[in-house]
């Protein structure tokens, strides 16, 4: 049912701001877009790595992690995140969007922002990888495209926050804001203070590389680079929570068990999660050992409680709600009888478990003082990151697709029966890319290296047999894990070209 | 939260405990790892 620029929508009664709706939609796809990008770089560097088949040479190998990096830690899963905020806003509290303008805004200076900066990348003005670490020295324009992307991305928080005060002002809702717009406003929070230091570092490096200032100084870089570099992780693990308590209530019906709780563990995120950025510098000079000990050691584990505290919440409130619907006998019938068939259902499982077990337990280690200096340059940090990052965030993010493509695009998930194998295929796989990785990197494989053999250095590093299995294994589940990923693509695609229309 | 004894999240605190277990004993085999390339004295 329609109603000037708005409508209603007749599975969740959301009154949907036709605007906001267009945002959301525009967001997502271009995040796919970005996600299949970044996919087909990730087959190129699993295939590189996997030293049996070692694929790209050299100078592509560096040039496409770079693009792999951005394309996935950034683009990806910041546009995503960008429909996630317009989500829990507009859609959540039925309100119109505030200020749709600035939306396009934030739209056209991220994509033109992320455009820049793969352009640059793809012609060779950019092999300086992910981190770009200062004296390593890119093309002007590539620094440039990030801040467009940052600046643009900090529009879309300033949009999200804008709409909670129209919202608010207009009595859209009652009471306190529902937990998965707490969620997304603390991601927002995170979002300003980590997308700030992105433009703050990376204006002066800038305007080093178009050779405006003299010089620029690596120490400094490194410390408000990681403020950008980790931090915008932490967008990611806020927004993800947010997404899995939705999938709860879209999936089983769960409700919170205790809504205080989990807004306590929300701003334990906001006070204490970027202090984890701070396990990159462990071995820079600018910083006093107590300091380190003290952020890696101690404080880091205060967002560790609120990790903890939604891992518990989390499964708590859906099994509360399987419960209810009369799965009460021993201990786990609620689990065997969960919908499992539901790919909402079965991305929100798998990811909570790859995230919390692979993820969670490996970051918390790897991330103490005396462990990371012995595991941060090997490939024990990639396989940490993609039980993260991938198993986890990809993963959230492509099971609450399953709910916007018929809610918010209205049109019925194509291929069902493939929809409900994506999740398993892709989540499994990249549990096994990540462990391979780990277990490769315990023996000191290095990451982020072509050559991890030192075939042409000044001396050379032999691994045995088991790492060249392991790596072998890493190859093999990470062109499974690319098959899931192109599983996904194709079922939105397919969805949104022929896809039945849902009328409404 | 429901007060119904049948509702308690009984299978989420065992779930919840085996991640306690896999977490200190992932933290004891890094550490023990470490002892064995960092040693002291």
């Amino acid at each position: 049912m329609a109603s000037g620029n708005f409508r209603t929508c007749p599975t969740t009664g959301f009154k949907i701001h036709i605007p906001a709706q267009t945002l959301i939609q525009t967001n997502a796809v271009t995040a796919i877009v970005f996600l299949l990008v970044g996919g087909i770089l990730g087959l190129g560097m699993v295939l590189t790595r996997w030293q049996a088949v070692h694929l790209l040479n050299d100078e592509w190998f560096y040039r496409l992690l770079t693009l792999h990096g951005i394309a996935m830690l950034v683009a990806w899963i910041i546009f995503f995140e960008m429909a996630v905020l317009y989500f829990a806003s507009a859609i959540v509290l039925s309100s119109r969007l505030a200020a749709p303008w600035a939306g396009w805004l934030q739209y056209v200076l991220m994509l033109g922002g992320a455009a820049l900066t793969a352009v640059q990348i793809l012609l060779g003005n950019a092999d300086v990888m992910f981190t770009s670490y200062v004296p390593l020295q890119a093309n002007h324009l590539y620094y440039l495209g990030i801040i467009l992307f940052a600046v643009g991305a900090i529009v879309g928080c300033i949009v999200f926050f804008a709409t909670l005060v129209v919202a608010k002002t207009e009595g859209t809702y009652k009471g306190s804001l529902p937990l998965v717009t707490f969620g997304a406003a603390a991601a927002a929070i995170i979002a300003i203070a980590t997308l700030s230091h992105g433009a703050i570092v990376f204006i002066p490096t800038w305007l080093w590389a178009a050779g405006i200032i003299p010089m620029m100084d690596a120490e400094v870089y490194r410390l408000l680079f990681w403020g950008f570099g980790h931090s915008s992780q932490q967008i990611n693990v806020c927004a993800m929570v947010s997404v899995w308590y939705l999938l709860g209530t879209l999936t089983v019906g769960a409700k919170p068990m205790n809504e205080k709780v989990c807004r306590t563990a929300f701003v334990f995120y906001i006070l204490f999660i970027n202090i984890a950025s701070e396990h990159h510098l462990l071995t820079d000079p600018g910083l006093s050992a107590a300091h380190k000990t003290w952020n890696t050691g101690y404080f880091m584990h205060l967002a560790v409680l609120a990790s903890m505290i939604h891992a518990f919440s989390i499964p708590g409130c859906i099994e509360v709600a399987l419960r209810k619907k009369g799965y009460t006998r021993g201990a786990f019938e609620w689990l065997k009888k969960a919908p499992w068939g539901n790919p909402g259902f079965s991305a929100l499982a798998l990811s909570l478990f790859g995230f919390g077990f692979l993820g969670g337990i490996t970051g918390v280690v790897y991330g103490t003082e005396q462990v990371n200096i012995i595991a941060h340059n090997n490939l024990r940090i990639p396989g940490h990151f993609h039980a993260t990052v991938v198993a986890g965030t990809t993963l959230a993010f492509m099971g609450i697709t399953y709910y916007v493509l018929p809610l918010i695009f209205r049109r019925e998930v194509a291929f069902p029966g493939l929809a409900k194998l994506q999740p398993y295929i892709f989540g499994i796989a990249m549990y096994v890319v990540s462990v391979s990785m780990m277990f490769a990197g315990g023996f000191g494989v290095s990451r982020r290296s072509w050559d991890m053999n030192g075939v042409d250095g000044p001396f050379q590093v032999n691994f045995g047999p088991i790492v060249d299995m392991a790596l072998a294994i890493m190859g093999i589940a990470g062109v499974v894990a690319c098959i899931g990923g192109a599983m996904y693509c194709i079922i939105a695609v397919a969805t949104l070209l022929i896809g039945k229309k849902i009328e409404a | 939260m429901s007060h119904n004894p049948d509702h308690a999240p009984k299978g989420s605190f065992i779930i919840i405990m085996i991640f306690f277990v896999c977490f200190v004993l992932f933290y004891l085999l890094n550490w023990k790892y470490l002892t064995d390339v960092w040693i002291v004295g």
